[in-house]
């Protein structure tokens, strides 16, 4: 435990711990809140840092393992009374808690502060927790391979560069990391395992097998075992996959309201926001049919056939996207335009490209949102649509109440008449 | 002095070449190779991109821009020399030396690089590697100057971390205006940055151990007096 300390006391990494602590927490900090108060959202942002972190580790770790070599200390070591295995282990597990320190740094503040409102899905922060940790461990033995084998003058660029090539190309499509958490997928407990249980061989192959002095010739066979390693580790990375699609849940969370609207657990913190466009929506004229339940998206599943196989697809009438009632209000919308005109034949709407039923919806989206300003842009629209659009702007922005309660009534009259016999 | 240079004739007769010990106390061909070696990742597979976490929704990393980067700052790098203590006390014969090989080293890098990345790459991806290069290499000699010339690549990574997740603005080709490894080719106030940077780098590197000792000695003189 001396012989620990004594490591921790004189690693030069210790001065790095507190810069790249806050850099995790600016990380954390500076993007947009919409993780507080959902515990998936919440791992999956304190994992983000481990992205950048794991760049810094891996050339820091290459750093580190190359001291030996660089202070040319090869031949005092072998002489040393103590196995060599035990000396490489103790400079790796301070190098890993160093570097570990701030990127668990950033996943305390971030647990405190959804900790205050204590959602459900406590263990799905702490599945995107070890995910991060996976992430790091990996790194931190990549740059100690490298910074071992390779000249130490380039060694930290190559461990930084060669790292960052692989997280953001082959792994990112097999979720190594995670840019957000959504509550409908779960970090892959099983792949986490393996990738944890590679990593893992990784390390032990690293700590228990460290070079010869090289006065003895090269070692050979120590290069080789950890060179595996580290492509077991590689593949058994890339032929994972990070994250799974949840079950829907026994009990979705409900609102009861005008319509009822179901959200994933996890979610619950929404309510607010539920509970004011369901609150408008109990005030649109009486010519507006709404349905009786709108589900998140991922709620529903479908099974669609492609090819022969079979794919379940997930599904729902609304998406929060960060957290912003235009999602809810654009679903909704949707939603209600279908109930309303349930009995239309909408095959002759798009034959006839007629923009009146895509007025109406957008009207109501801006009355459920009760604004005429949404905070997004909708880039591909065609020229009718975005006509549409602005006929429905200027009539909820133009119109006094009554007004605008004549005008829907003349346009659905117009489409009931046209399409609905 | 005559001394001096009865033992640089006798040197050289004996077949000891300043030059090559120089260059092979600093591994020079390292360097080249590396470059070579990402040219022609940079051609092959250079307009390949990943999304990465960013402030900006859709944020994505080409592999060219990494690529440059760390071709960048390999000059930096390879300063450092296994004899380096002993240089530090070199002559001004050492020092011009260095100098030189700096000079050529920047220049032959980055021609390699981008020669052979020229292959697969279009000229306006080409026109934003060169602009960010002398901004890189500058981060690199501040680095390389404060913490050994073997740590010229903590400033660049750092950096790099940085533009990555700050620098990305709404749409993909839309980046902060101090994004100097993405921003367009025919962007002026990153070009003024990318220069300002390699300046800056220069100053640090014409800023060594005794001119910083005789600007300590002269700063407290000022301040006594």
């Amino acid at each position: 435990m001396n012989v620990l300390r004594l490591h921790l006391r004189t690693s030069p990494l210790r001065w790095a711990v507190l810069p790249l602590a806050a850099g995790a927490l600016l990380i954390l900090l500076i993007r947009p809140r919409y993780w507080i108060g959902s515990w998936p959202e919440t791992g999956a942002a304190a994992q983000v840092s481990a992205f950048f972190l794991s760049i810094l580790a891996a050339a820091a770790a290459s750093w580190v393992s190359g001291s030996v070599r660089r202070h040319g200390m090869g031949e005092q070591l072998a002489a040393a009374s103590l196995r060599r295995s035990r000396m490489e282990w103790r400079r790796f597990a301070v190098t890993a808690a160093l570097l570990l320190a701030p990127y668990l740094a950033g996943h305390v503040a971030a647990f405190v502060i959804t900790a205050r409102d204590f959602p459900p899905g406590l263990g799905l922060w702490a599945g995107y927790l070890l995910m991060g940790l996976v992430v790091m461990l990996f790194a931190i033995g990549w740059g100690w391979l490298i910074g071992r084998y390779l000249a130490p003058v380039y060694a930290a660029l190559v461990a930084a560069l060669s790292w960052v090539v692989f997280e953001t190309f082959p792994a990112e499509a097999a979720y190594l990391g995670v840019l957000d958490g959504p509550p409908w997928l779960q970090p892959d407990v099983r792949s986490l395992i393996v990738r944890a249980a590679a990593v893992a061989l990784l390390i032990g192959a690293l700590v228990l097998l460290p070079p010869r002095p090289v006065r003895r010739g090269p070692d050979w066979g120590a290069a080789v075992v950890s060179g595996s390693a580290l492509l077991v580790a590689m593949v058994a990375t890339v032929t994972t996959t990070g994250v799974s699609e949840r079950a829907v849940p026994a009990e979705p969370y409900c609102v009861a309201g005008r319509m009822e609207i179901c959200l994933w657990p996890e979610n619950r913190k929404y309510t607010p926001v539920v509970q004011e466009i369901d609150g408008r929506a109990a005030t649109l004229p009486p010519v507006w049919q709404t349905p009786p339940r709108l589900l998140e998206y991922g709620l529903k599943r479908q099974v669609v056939k492609y090819r022969g196989r079979t794919f379940t697809q997930l599904e729902g009438d609304f998406q929060f996207s960060e957290g912003n009632k235009w999602a809810l209000a654009l679903g909704a919308s949707e939603a209600i335009i279908n109930e309303s005109l349930k009995q239309c034949d909408w095959d002759r709407v798009r034959a006839a490209e007629d923009s009146t039923p895509e007025a109406l919806r957008k009207w109501v989206e801006l009355y459920l949102a009760n604004s005429a300003t949404p905070p997004y842009q909708t880039i591909d629209a065609s020229e009718s649509m975005r006509k549409a659009w602005a006929t429905a702007t200027d009539v909820f922005t133009g119109m006094s109440a009554p007004q605008q309660d004549q005008w829907v009534s003349r346009q659905f009259a117009t489409v009931r008449a046209e399409y609905c016999g | 002095m005559a001394n001096l240079l009865d033992v640089r004739a006798r040197a050289e007769k004996s077949g000891f070449s300043p030059t090559s010990a120089f260059l092979r106390a600093r591994r020079a061909w390292v360097p080249l190779i590396i470059a070579a070696v990402a040219g022609a990742v940079a051609a092959w597979a250079g307009h390949r991109a990943a999304a990465v976490p960013s402030v900006a929704d859709n944020a994505t990393l080409p592999l060219w821009r990494l690529l440059t980067m760390g071709v960048g700052i390999l000059p930096a790098l390879g300063l450092h020399s296994h004899l380096g203590s002993l240089e530090a006390m070199g002559t001004t014969v050492h020092r011009r030396a260095e100098r030189r090989y700096l000079t050529a080293m920047v220049a032959a890098v980055h021609a390699t690089f981008l020669g052979i990345a020229a292959a697969g790459l279009p000229f306006d991806v080409l026109a934003i590697a060169v602009r960010s290069i002398p901004g890189w290499l500058g981060l690199a000699l501040l680095s390389g100057r404060t913490w050994g010339w073997r740590s010229a690549w903590i400033l660049p990574v750092v950096t790099m971390c940085g533009l990555t997740f700050w620098g990305g603005g709404d749409g993909p080709a839309d980046f902060s205006w101090w994004e100097f490894s993405a921003r367009s080719h025919d962007d002026p106030r990153t070009l003024l940055l990318s220069a300002a940077l390699g300046l800056s780098g220069s100053a640090a590197y014409a800023v060594t151990p005794w001119r910083l000792r005789r600007l300590r000695t002269a700063v407290s003189r000022w301040h006594r007096t």
